[in-house]
């Protein structure tokens, strides 16, 4: 039988197909063992082939605050050195360098006769008179290209800005959180025997707060003045437009230059404090608790409470108001921030709704979108509450909270109800939740406001020197007992919002360690807001 | 035919008009495989090159050549070249004889051909011809080739092989003879035969190695122990492995690859452009490469077996394998399997006459593709 043409090819192109098949694969098995198996031995033979390797610095992006104004950026500059072997000294020259460098001449001529080899010259030129003098000195001139972090605002932004270590990562604040985005990518230059490599450094990217660097500048001011004079340890001044729920200004006190950061010995005053330090609040929580007892429907506003004798004994302990203030209804509880008030409406309440409106207005929990470094504070279980822990909680013991998260709270009041989260950062620059999760009736955001106006502008309130100038303010004062020492420590506490009904900036001020009993929320904090407010809301009117 | 409208119509499908798209192509999966991996070579040279533009030009200007040629052969009907070639034959061993007569002064080996404006290596076209003419002398008649027609392509592959080695170039003597041998084996060569023919081989052996000049004994024993010198002899071994080992999987790259941009591969844009690949691209860049041409040998293939005739056949098959065994070798070469042996990376390597071969062998395959009729 003869085998025809054709199938003779297929059964050897076939026999040839599979032969270089085989050869091939094993040729591929070969490529992998090199390329993992042999990976990092022939990685560091390769590496060790180069003679230089120099890495090209990326600029870090700037931080601008909300209107554009600089809050950290990197200053480039130059150190200038001579290579007094290629250097040719002639009298224009060295005039021309002593010029632009600003350094003596004749010393100047002095270390460039009597040295060799490589001399430097200055540190930190900038970029222009770098040109200059390479238009003055053609030969043996030798920058090197340095870049520092500069923050124009020093102290008063330099909690939420935060700082940058030597090696420019970002510590603290913005510039640790966005520091990814910040950094950049640096390249790198690399030279061999024969041929060199540039990869270029790609700079990082510009970030733009919320802060208005005006408002920030008043609430720092106000609040050091504030500091200073009742003595208290420190302090913390937070501005939010309600409207979009924007941070304008967060500010602390004592605060440091983040520049210039070689002569602090307490290193607790880099701690941004306004979102780090959570305390027992006292009455400025006195409102949230009032409005979950609005909420469940088991009293009216025209319901009268028997406060006196002005104190109270429950669950083995006496709480005392400041003073009897007789039978009152319960915007007076609020106003007078009645603590007996509070513990006889509250008695009857569910524990678990208690909690559950806390944490709806944001307590116990993380502010999401404001991504600094925060605590989330504490708030007890249901299960674990018992009744003395659920009165103490109504007036704001039990419990500890940020005065980021009071500003969060109030926010509630101020947006019809709604909880809307703050925001940092502009223009969406990072994902935050959009939705608004209603917490409170509109009725009840009212009642609530109705008693927070009562509280500064009745006779008796305790926040009588909140008041601003032409407008209506809502606001609620608090005095927590921190610690016993010899003196009492009390912290102060002011949150509120402006105008009352039509509401377009809230403020918190906390001031901590305040000694001795003349000392409260309404002695202390108030008048920091209403000073703090005054003048926001003219800065607000100029425009930006 | 006659001229009655009902027939007209009916071939109408048969009349095909003279400049489609789908005819100047013929296979448009195989003609854009090509031509991405041109562009592909393209970058991949600038980088190997210490990014001389001049070279890209060149590299360019020489695949627009090629491809232009491709395409004008593609458009042959492969019966209409067929007798041609057993006499282009010839003119590729005068060729071969005319180097080795009248070396060109530019080169330290005999290969090119200096035309003023252009060079070229009579060895490089010769591996197309050669398998060509052999294919044609084998099924120039209908019936299996006899003793005599055996003995014959036996002595034009032998004759090649050794114009080629005395230039001397054994790297592409050896591929020249495969090419040669490829149509024989493919075209039913007793298996017999081929068994006495190896024994003869491989008992003539030491007398081969003897005749070897230094250099390519030199580095035939590299290949065994390629560390046991690696500043000499292993040191283009040893550099290019460690490009592709410092490659890692996504490479280093495009650019910025520190053996291949400080020059530390030899050849880097030519014979050792894969290293550069590996390097900068990493196994990525690799397994693209690979794919490219494992689509161009699909498509050949496919093409050959569904050939209209034995010549057909055996030249797209033949093609195929060539291109197939330039790719092995070249890699081979690279990660230290086989001797370096001067054979370039097809289509990427720096090389205009190779190049251009390849563009042409591919328009020979695109010419045996079988003429779609009707859908």
């Amino acid at each position: 039988m003869v085998t025809s043409r054709i199938s003779i090819f297929s059964g050897r192109a076939l026999f040839i197909s599979f032969l270089f098949l085989i050869i091939f694969l094993l040729l591929i098995v070969r490529l992998l063992f090199i390329k993992f198996y042999q990976n990092e031995f022939l990685d560091n033979e390769s590496n060790s082939r180069f003679i230089s390797e120099r890495p090209l610095m990326a600029t870090r992006g700037s931080i601008l605050d909300r209107n554009d104004k600089v809050l950290a950026f990197d200053v480039r500059s130059y150190t200038v050195g001579l290579d007094l072997s290629e250097f040719q000294s002639e009298d224009k020259v060295v005039e021309g360098l002593s010029r632009v460098l600003n350094l003596d001449k004749n010393s100047l001529k002095a270390k460039i006769d009597n040295k060799k080899g490589y001399i430097e010259l200055k540190k930190h030129i900038s970029s222009k008179e770098q040109e200059e003098v390479n238009e003055i000195v053609k030969k043996g001139i030798y920058f090197q290209e340095n870049l520092r972090r500069s923050y124009p605002q020093k102290n008063i932004s330099a909690h939420v800005v935060g700082m940058t270590d030597t090696d420019r990562r970002g510590l603290q604040g913005v510039e640790l959180v966005l520091n990814e985005k910040l950094k950049g990518l640096p390249g790198k230059f690399i030279r061999g025997e024969t041929g060199r490599i540039r990869t270029e450094a790609k700079d990082g990217e510009t970030v733009k707060l919320t802060i208005d660097v005006r408002l920030q500048s008043i609430a720092y001011e106000e609040l050091k003045r504030a500091v200073n004079k009742s003595g208290a340890s420190s302090g913390s001044v937070l501005i939010i437009d309600t409207t979009s729920a924007d941070i304008l200004a967060l500010t602390n006190f004592p605060s440091f230059n983040p520049s210039n950061r070689k002569n602090v010995t307490d290193v607790s005053i880099f701690r941004n404090r306004a979102t780090i330090d959570s305390f027992e609040p006292g009455s400025v929580i006195k409102p949230l608790a009032m409005s979950a007892i609005l909420k469940s429907g088991k009293i009216n506003s025209s319901l009268k409470v028997d406060t006196n004798p002005g104190w109270i004994e429950i669950g083995g302990y006496r709480t005392n108001d400041f003073k009897n203030y007789g039978v009152i209804n319960p915007s007076e509880i609020i106003s007078n921030s009645s603590n007996v008030g509070m513990i006889k409406l509250c008695t009857n309440q569910d524990s678990g709704l208690l909690m559950k409106n806390f944490s709806n207005f944001g307590l116990g929990k993380y502010p999401n979108s404001v991504l600094i470094p925060s605590r989330e504070g504490f708030l007890p279980l249901e299960s674990e509450l018992k009744l003395r822990d659920k009165v103490s909680a109504c007036y704001g013991y039990g419990l500890s909270v940020t005065a980021l998260q009071i500003a969060q709270a109030y926010l509630v009041f101020t947006n019809e109800g709604l909880f809307k989260e703050l925001n940092l950062f502009l223009d969406e620059q990072v994902e935050s939740l959009d939705e608004e999760i209603r917490v409170l009736s509109n009725n009840t955001t009212r009642e609530i406001t109705k008693m927070l106006v009562q509280a500064v502008h009745s006779k008796n309130g305790t926040a009588r020197r909140a008041k601003v100038e032409g407008v209506l303010v809502a606001g609620k004062t608090g005095t927590a007992l921190q610690e016993f020492r010899e003196k009492n420590i009390y912290t102060a506490t002011f949150a509120g919002f402006t105008p009352a009904f039509r509401p377009k900036i809230l403020a918190v001020v906390v001031l901590h360690g305040l000694e001795g009993e003349d000392h409260s929320g309404g002695l202390d904090a108030a008048p920091v807001f209403s000073k703090v407010v005054t003048q926001t809301l003219n800065v607000l009117e100029m425009g930006s | 035919m006659s001229n009655r409208p009902l027939d007209y119509s009916l071939n109408k499908p048969f009349r095909r008009s003279k400049f489609s798209a789908g005819n100047l192509f013929k296979d448009f999966t195989l003609v854009l495989s090509i031509a991405v991996l041109l562009v592909f070579g393209f970058f991949m040279l600038y980088s190997a090159s210490g990014q001389s533009e001049f070279m890209v030009k060149r590299q360019i200007i020489y695949s627009i050549l090629g491809l232009i040629m491709m395409f004008i052969v593609a458009q042959f009907q492969p019966r209409s070249y067929k007798p041609l070639f057993m006499h282009l034959f010839w003119v590729g061993i005068a060729l071969l004889i005319y180097v080795l007569i009248f070396p060109s002064q530019d080169f330290s080996t005999n290969r090119w051909i200096d035309l003023g404006f252009i060079s070229f290596q009579p060895s490089e076209a010769l591996r197309l011809i050669l398998p060509l003419s052999v294919a044609s002398f084998l099924t120039r008649k209908e019936l299996r080739p006899t003793i005599k027609d055996w003995v014959t392509v036996f002595s034009a592959v032998f004759l090649c092989f050794f114009l080629v080695a005395k230039q001397p170039d054994l790297g592409t003597a050896l591929v020249v003879a495969t090419a040669g041998l490829l149509p024989i084996f493919l075209s039913g060569f007793p298996f017999s035969f081929i068994a006495i023919s190896t024994l003869i081989l491989i008992s003539l052996y030491p007398f081969y190695w003897a005749s070897l000049k230094e250099y390519q004994q030199q580095r035939i024993l590299t290949l065994f122990n390629p560390d046991a010198d690696p500043l000499g002899t292993g040191w283009n071994i040893a550099q290019s492995k460690m490009a592709i080992g410092s490659g890692g999987l996504f490479g280093k790259g495009y650019l910025t690859g520190t053996q291949s941009q400080l020059n530390f591969i030899p050849e880097s844009h030519s014979d050792f452009i894969f290293a550069v690949i590996a390097e900068e691209l990493g196994l990525v860049g690799i397994l693209f490469l690979i794919t490219l041409y494992a689509i161009i040998l699909w498509r050949i293939f496919i093409i050959s077996f569904n050939a209209e005739t034995e010549f057909n056949r055996l030249v797209a098959s033949s093609i195929g394998f060539i291109f197939f065994i330039y790719v092995v070798i070249n890699i081979s070469m690279v990660v230290g399997v086989l001797p370096v042996v001067g054979v370039p990376l097809p289509l990427v390597s720096q090389g205009g006459t190779s190049l251009i071969v390849h563009l042409l062998a591919f328009g020979f395959v695109l010419s045996i593709k079988k003429r779609q009729t009707w859908s």
